[in-house]
């Protein structure tokens, strides 16, 4: 079944949007290269809306005061505590065993949908 | 769910909303000469919104905490708040020593502010007298002041890196004691780790409960619970799970250098556990075994009450910050009971019955 999220061009890069799918909250993500991801929308840890968080790159360094842009890895990070999401996977970074619920994101016919 | 009684809400000032309380005489090193509240914290919180909670900015600009209306609709009404304890943004006790007479002073217009702004705005907001640690006279004459007022539940001292339980603070717990008002000590980005404030934020904000373990064992070996019997300390956003352990840990002390303190009149947890409360965040997230272990530990389930810190980045959901299958006993007395019994002025105002959900009888 499709739901509705918005038109195509309300959804720029690196912008979130909200949307009801049956019970359940969800976020879709427009990624900064353009591809849209759709996970569960409430945070594991207190059920903040993800959708009020930010994406960001994420960072990777090897050894203490080293950081690096991880170009093209991009996060869903929590408005409150700030818990990071992998966009793609929805997986938690700090442990990938906690994960967010995918669900599949298209663009059809000028609209952003979500299909569950 | 049981309503709750929220021990730590931020409202938030601009320092130009001072001025209309503030003696004109101090008002030019605000508007002329520039005069900021000094942040000795050397990185910013890495989170979404930095100090706030990315969705409590009002227009998303403005600092989250500084608009009523909007901290009713997110907080006090989302929830269904019974009672929020107001804990400010401004405590001079947390800034370097200096210019005592100009920071007595902004702590009067700040009281003022926040009674005519907030606590006199809805009836669900009680205020906290804030005062100034290096004047200490000066604070006593600001809770003697602040105290006429019925709505202002405690004394409130921002923690820099005095520790608070030294004799010459005493005559602000007396005052406290005196007009049966508690004080809370409260965190500040001011206080310094035990080892300074190391590389990282992440560093330094774990170890937010070593502030709080320094000003407990202050207080309790410096006499003060022993000294003002009536008085209730309440220690706010430092969590409480290092409470057994500093329990343990001051007790064995005690047995084995009393001598040291011989105005010490209990055990060091038995006066803990009869004036000392902590508030709950920052909380761990905690299986309903291990909190109920850890409170077991405590010796008592009556010490910890419920805080969110709204509307900051770590604000915790009444909702969802403790475990669903703690006991229905235990939250009662956490998100209601053991705040109701601590702040006499909010149990004078708010009936008991208010801590059931509305249209529910308790």
């Amino acid at each position: 079944m499709r739901h509705d999220v918005c038109a195509v061009e309300e959804l720029g890069e690196g912008e979130l949007a909200h949307v009801r799918v049956g019970e359940r909250d969800v976020v879709v993500v427009r990624s900064a290269s353009g591809k849209l991801h759709a996970v569960a929308g409430r945070c594991l840890h207190q059920g903040a809306l993800l959708s009020g968080g930010r994406v960001l790159n994420d960072v990777e360094g090897e050894r203490p005061g080293t950081y690096r842009l991880a170009e093209g890895r991009e996060v869903l990070k929590c408005p409150w505590h700030g818990y990071e999401y992998d966009v793609a996977s929805g997986c938690a970074l700090f442990d990938r065993r906690r994960r967010l619920r995918s669900y599949e994101v298209a663009e059809y016919d000028g609209r952003v949908v979500v299909e569950a | 769910m049981t309503r709750f009684i929220d021990a730590d809400v931020h409202e938030r000032a601009e320092l130009e909303d001072l001025l209309p309380h503030l003696d004109p005489i101090w008002h030019r090193y605000i508007t002329d000469y520039g005069w900021q509240p000094e942040r000795l914290l050397p990185y910013s919180q890495p989170t979404a919104g930095g100090l706030d909670r990315l969705d409590s900015k009002p227009d998303g600009v403005r600092h989250g905490g500084s608009d009523l209306g909007f901290l009713r609709q997110q907080l006090l009404d989302e929830y269904d708040v019974a009672a929020a304890v107001l804990t400010g943004w401004l405590n001079t006790s947390s800034l370097e020593e200096g210019w005592p007479e100009f920071k007595t002073a902004l702590m009067s217009a700040y009281n003022d502010w926040q009674v005519q702004e907030w606590v006199e705005r809805d009836e669900r907001l009680f205020g906290s007298i804030h005062v100034n640690t290096w004047d200490v006279e000066g604070a006593v004459r600001e809770i003697d002041r602040m105290a006429a007022h019925p709505k202002m539940v405690q004394v409130m001292l921002y923690s820099g890196s005095e520790p608070f339980g030294a004799p010459r603070f005493h005559p602000i717990f007396a005052a406290a004691a005196r007009h049966e008002l508690a004080v809370a000590i409260h965190h500040s980005e001011n206080s310094p780790t035990a080892l300074g404030r190391h590389r990282y934020f992440i560093e330094w904000h774990t170890l937010v409960s070593q502030v709080f373990m320094s000003q407990a064992v202050s207080i309790v070996f410096n006499g003060v619970l022993d000294r003002f019997e009536g008085l209730k300390v309440i220690l706010v956003e430092g969590g409480f799970s290092y409470v057994p352990h500093l329990m343990w840990r001051a007790d064995q002390q005690y047995r084995e250098l009393r001598h040291e303190v011989p105005w010490l009149t209990r055990m060091p947890s038995d006066a803990m556990r009869a004036q000392m409360r902590f508030a709950t965040q920052p909380i761990e997230e905690f299986t309903a075994p291990q909190l109920t272990t850890l409170i077991e530990q405590m010796g008592s389930d009556e010490l910890v009450c419920f805080s969110t810190d709204y509307p900051h980045w770590d604000f915790d959901s009444p909702l969802r910050a403790l475990p669903a299958a703690l006991s229905e006993d235990l939250k009662r007395k956490i998100f209601f009971d053991n705040s109701y019994d601590l702040f006499p002025r909010i149990a004078a105002q708010v009936p008991r019955e208010a801590a059931a959900p509305q249209g529910v009888p308790a």
